[in-house]
């Protein structure tokens, strides 16, 4: 086993190399994003300040959708595009004779991935959250309403549910190669579903409660509202431990799902591809 | 000789486009799943951007900056409109650049005899499984357009018809403007996200953005001329000299990206266009 976190490890080194390498790339993907979030956050912005309802401050919109937009840098690895080309092309086969499960080479190009972005965006919201008084006045109120510590360990769990019901989304859409000829059309689907329901673009506490019930028991819900919820102070104390037990419950759940699949998959997969 | 010329290339124009749009519907009817696949993608997207506009107005109290609930649903509208057709029409053409640079079937399309621009078009795919969203955002548009627009004459309706085509060329121009750089460096790939990323901040009214923002909007790169200028001029949010003002800078910015793609183009060295 030991050789394997290795091998999982070395592999993490290389794609964080790659993914680096590419600076003129990342430059782009940084400067897209913020021309993106702009129009978002002007829109929010122009909501709640026009807004007499004390839910929403303006600073605790603005504030959701910076993290907002930043899990989703996050969650961006392309990871089920590239399982299901290997799936396709018989790339998988050369994977398969190595000592270790493959599943943890797309796993670890996840992690590298999201880490690299990390690198790439920690600097910009650190900058932002510091020089923006009216931000850095909220997230301080937001930290101290409770215990920064506290808050701080929610949001980090929040965010690492997060990630890990993403990669097994991910995951699981790419293997749907086995069975497919192009995986493209239900990742697209299921970007837009998750656009609709996950609260990338607006905040999910905003549906009717009996809405973010039902959302809470499927992954999108884990993926984009509750990070961002826990990190603007809106979901704290016992409900939160209630979430993050219920996300880890789906989370197993999905996994279970997703290894079924993979396991299927491989039972009818020959060397030269589907 | 030179008279007759572009007639000729007009009518051949016509005619492979009329095969490729054949052509294109028989290859997206065979991958029927596609049809479906895409029609549910652009369902959910429509149901995403109704949610946020409505939540918005919501949160605000029923109005933001003038706007009504009703009003910002037919800006939605207008702006799924002209996206969608975008789609169905211009989206390969244009997306596909990069590939052609990449792989050198540019060399193929440089062949033909018409501008480049329009090979491009009448070589690639025509997205017909986005034209049923096209009616539901068209139907949509006109329910909340006739439910909220004032009592206006019929210029009010001309000059409203012809931002919308001005719209679609901004957003034309702006898919030059993110793809064409394909043409100086292989590893600027990332244009269609930036598209993507830019394109939708014209379904927003202008009047959320600060001054500054809202005049390179509607005068230096007028995204704001897809919708939300239309929509402003017949809901009497944007005034005439204004709307005028956005339309001339629309004109500049089409014509702009179509001297920029015929500039970038003059770096495309066959197959391979290094950087």
């Amino acid at each position: 086993m030991p050789g394997v976190f290795k091998a999982a490890w070395l592999m993490m080194a290389q794609q964080l190399s790659v993914q680096l390498g590419y600076r003129m790339a990342f430059a782009q993907v940084a400067l897209f994003e913020a021309l993106g979030l702009m129009g978002t956050l002007f829109w929010w912005r122009a909501a709640a300040a026009s807004s007499s309802n004390a839910n929403y401050s303006t600073a605790s919109i603005v504030v959701y959708f910076i993290v907002a937009s930043s899990h989703q840098i996050l969650q961006e690895s392309g990871l089920s595009r590239s399982l299901s080309m290997d799936i396709r092309t018989g790339k998988l086969a050369a994977s398969l004779i190595r000592p270790f499960p493959f599943l943890v080479q797309p796993i670890a190009n996840g992690i590298a991935f999201s880490l690299s972005r990390i690198l790439m965006i920690g600097p910009v919201l650190v900058a932002i959250f510091v020089l923006v008084p009216a931000l850095r006045d909220f997230i301080y109120d937001v930290a101290t309403r409770q215990s920064p510590v506290i808050w701080l360990a929610g949001y980090f769990a929040a965010l690492v549910l997060a990630l890990s019901c993403n990669l097994v989304v991910r995951l699981g859409l790419g293997l749907l190669a086995f069975d497919m000829t192009q995986t493209w059309g239900p990742e697209l689907l299921f970007i837009a579903i998750f656009f609709a329901f996950s609260g990338a673009v607006y905040p999910v506490d905003m549906l009717p409660p009996v809405a973010v019930e039902i959302l809470s028991w499927t992954p999108l819900f884990y993926m984009q509202g509750l990070p961002n919820l826990v990190a603007i102070g809106r979901i704290a104390g016992d409900p939160l431990g209630t979430y993050l037990l219920r996300g880890c419950l789906v989370f197993a759940l999905s996994t279970v799902l997703m290894i079924a699949m993979w396991r299927r998959g491989l039972r009818k997969f020959e060397a030269i591809g589907i | 000789m030179n008279t007759q010329q572009p007639r000729v290339r007009q009518r051949s124009f016509f005619r492979i486009y009329s095969r490729t749009l054949a052509n294109s519907a028989g290859v997206m009817l065979a991958y029927r799943a596609n049809l479906i696949f895409f029609f549910l993608f652009e369902s959910f997207f429509l149901v995403s951007s109704f949610l946020g506009a409505g939540l918005g107005v919501s949160l605000a109290g029923g109005t933001i900056n003038g706007w009504s609930r009703d009003q910002i649903f037919a800006l939605t509208a207008i702006n799924g409109v002209s996206h969608q057709f975008f789609v169905c029409f211009f989206i390969a053409p244009l997306f596909n650049l990069p590939e052609f640079v990449w792989n050198g079937r540019m060399d193929y399309v440089l062949q033909k005899p018409m501008h480049p621009l329009l090979a491009l078009i009448v070589t690639s795919e025509v997205m017909i499984s986005n034209l049923p969203n096209v009616f539901i955002n068209l139907g949509l548009a006109v329910y909340f357009t006739l439910k909220v627009a004032p009592a206006s004459g019929a210029q009010i309706w001309l000059a409203f018809g012809f931002l919308i085509l001005l719209g679609l060329a901004v957003r034309f121009a702006l898919a030059i403007f993110c793809m064409a750089p394909a043409f100086f460096a292989e590893r600027l790939i990332e244009g269609e996200d930036g598209f993507w990323s830019i394109v939708g901040t014209g379904r927003f009214p202008t009047s959320v953005f600060p001054r500054t923002i809202q005049r390179i909007f509607l005068y230096v790169i007028p995204l704001s001329v897809m919708a939300a200028v239309p929509a402003g001029l017949l809901f009497h949010h944007v005034e005439w000299q204004q709307a005028a003002l956005a339309g001339v800078s629309a004109c500049g910015f089409a014509v702009t990206s179509l001297v920029f793609f015929n500039f970038a183009l003059r770096s495309y060295k066959s197959v391979n266009s290094g950087g």
